[in-house]
């Protein structure tokens, strides 16, 4: 690389995260005049969730960019995993896991059950319509632990390509909103108990965010318990991790010649998901107070905000197109699955067994 | 290409990957908030996103 070269990198690094910090600005005043204006209107849960509203900016900002043939300059500050990760590990603070343990035996159980159904259930399917190992394993961790957090967190473990990440994720985001809007309402309609209908949401959609917020629009009990659940998710990243990176190493990827090692599965597993474990175990100790997880969330919404932006900034619909309808059609089969399944067993875990 | 790889290899970038970096970028986030205060962040705009 020549020295001019390395310098305008080093120029277009730092306006592209000049870029990214004031999109995040915007992206958080934008959510905040959003959800004055639904609370106006009557609506006090905001339906349009900053994610969405960040990947549709990104997009905007994407498309500008590519018409004044600035993309490829501003391209070395779009970091979207780094962001992700960072919100990530900021986000374990939120994880308590002694909270998990005393008040959620019955989340952890359905998380347990739902985890590994619809992971085998996404990798059958995806064997059967011939994806790819590595994409089949962010698919299956993606719709089955918890979105965007296992999709990193597993594309780490397989080492997926950046296109694949960016295809998943977009898909997380955008199946997460209506799922969010839809499933309260079917959940009404069912008349089902608020900790069953809680559980559902929990089980079934994949974006934490999205998650509190159905459990928001169905009531106070409803969002606790679809938040048990979904920590309980969450703390499964680091077993799927570890669990993914073993498999690949043993099975998918092995040479004839070669004898796998811890080394090798080392080498694959995700560290940002130590960061994690051992944020929340801090918190799970006690020694963050509320106002420091609180102020903990918020940041990491400022992460995921600058990496949902970048998402957008990155989206190349030519790529995505390359992919075909295969990938597509096994995600809607394991969300359909994931959502019929999370409600049978909501309903068995809390309603039946009565946890 | 060759170049370049080992360029970015060199860079500390390079060198630790995104993986670490994201583990030093968080962890010191959760030192400066535990250890310094959030309240104490002079930056009015923190308090959009809650």
């Amino acid at each position: 690389m020549s020295q001019s070269a390395t310098v305008s990198r080093k120029m277009g690094m730092f306006l592209g995260l000049l870029l990214v910090a004031v999109a995040a600005i915007v992206i958080a005043e934008l959510d905040s005049g959003v959800a004055a204006w639904f609370k106006s209107q009557g609506i006090g849960k905001n339906p349009l969730e900053y994610p969405l509203i960040a990947v549709a900016l990104g997009l905007l900002v994407n498309a500008v960019l590519r018409a004044t043939k600035t993309h490829a300059v501003l391209q070395p500050a779009m970091r979207t995993e780094l962001f992700l990760k960072v919100g990530l590990i900021l986000m374990g603070a939120r994880l308590d896991i002694t909270q998990i343990l005393s008040q959620g035996i019955g989340g952890l159980l359905q998380a347990v059950v739902m985890v590994t159904s619809v992971f085998f259930f996404t990798w059958w399917i995806g064997t059967k319509l011939k994806v790819n190992e590595q994409l089949k394993a962010v698919m299956a961790a993606a719709v089955s632990i918890c979105g965007v957090s296992a999709a990193i967190a597993a594309a780490g473990a397989v080492v997926a390509k950046k296109k694949e990440i960016t295809y998943v994720t977009a898909l997380v985001i955008m199946t997460a909103i209506p799922l969010m809007i839809a499933t309260p309402w079917i959940a009404q309609a069912l008349g089902l108990p608020a900790d069953i209908a809680g559980a559902w949401f929990g089980g079934n959609i994949d974006t934490t965010a999205a998650v509190v917020g159905a459990g928001t629009l169905y009531g106070e009990e409803a969002q606790a318990v679809a938040t048990v659940v979904k920590m309980s998710q969450n703390a499964l990243i680091g077993v799927a991790a570890f669990l993914l990176a073993l498999y690949f190493v043993v099975r998918i990827e092995k040479k004839p010649e070669e004898k796998p090692s811890a080394a090798m599965i080392w080498h694959r597993f995700p560290k940002f998901v130590l960061g994690f474990i051992l944020v929340s175990a801090l918190a799970s100790l006690g020694l963050f107070g509320a106002d420091i997880v609180g102020a903990l969330q918020a940041l990491s919404k400022w992460a995921f905000a600058m990496a949902f932006f970048s998402i957008g900034l990155e989206l190349s619909v030519r790529e995505l197109g390359k992919m075909g309808w295969r990938p597509l059609a096994v995600y809607g089969a394991a969300t359909a699955f994931n959502t019929v399944l999370a409600l049978g067993v909501a309903w068995l875990v809390f309603g039946v067994m009565g946890f | 290409m060759g170049r370049g790889r080992r360029q970015d290899q060199a860079s500390l970038w390079g060198r630790l990957g995104e993986d670490w970096i994201s583990v030093i970028v968080g962890l010191a986030v959760v030192l400066f908030v535990w250890l310094v205060g959030f309240s104490s962040i002079p930056w009015p705009l923190f308090g959009v996103f809650k």
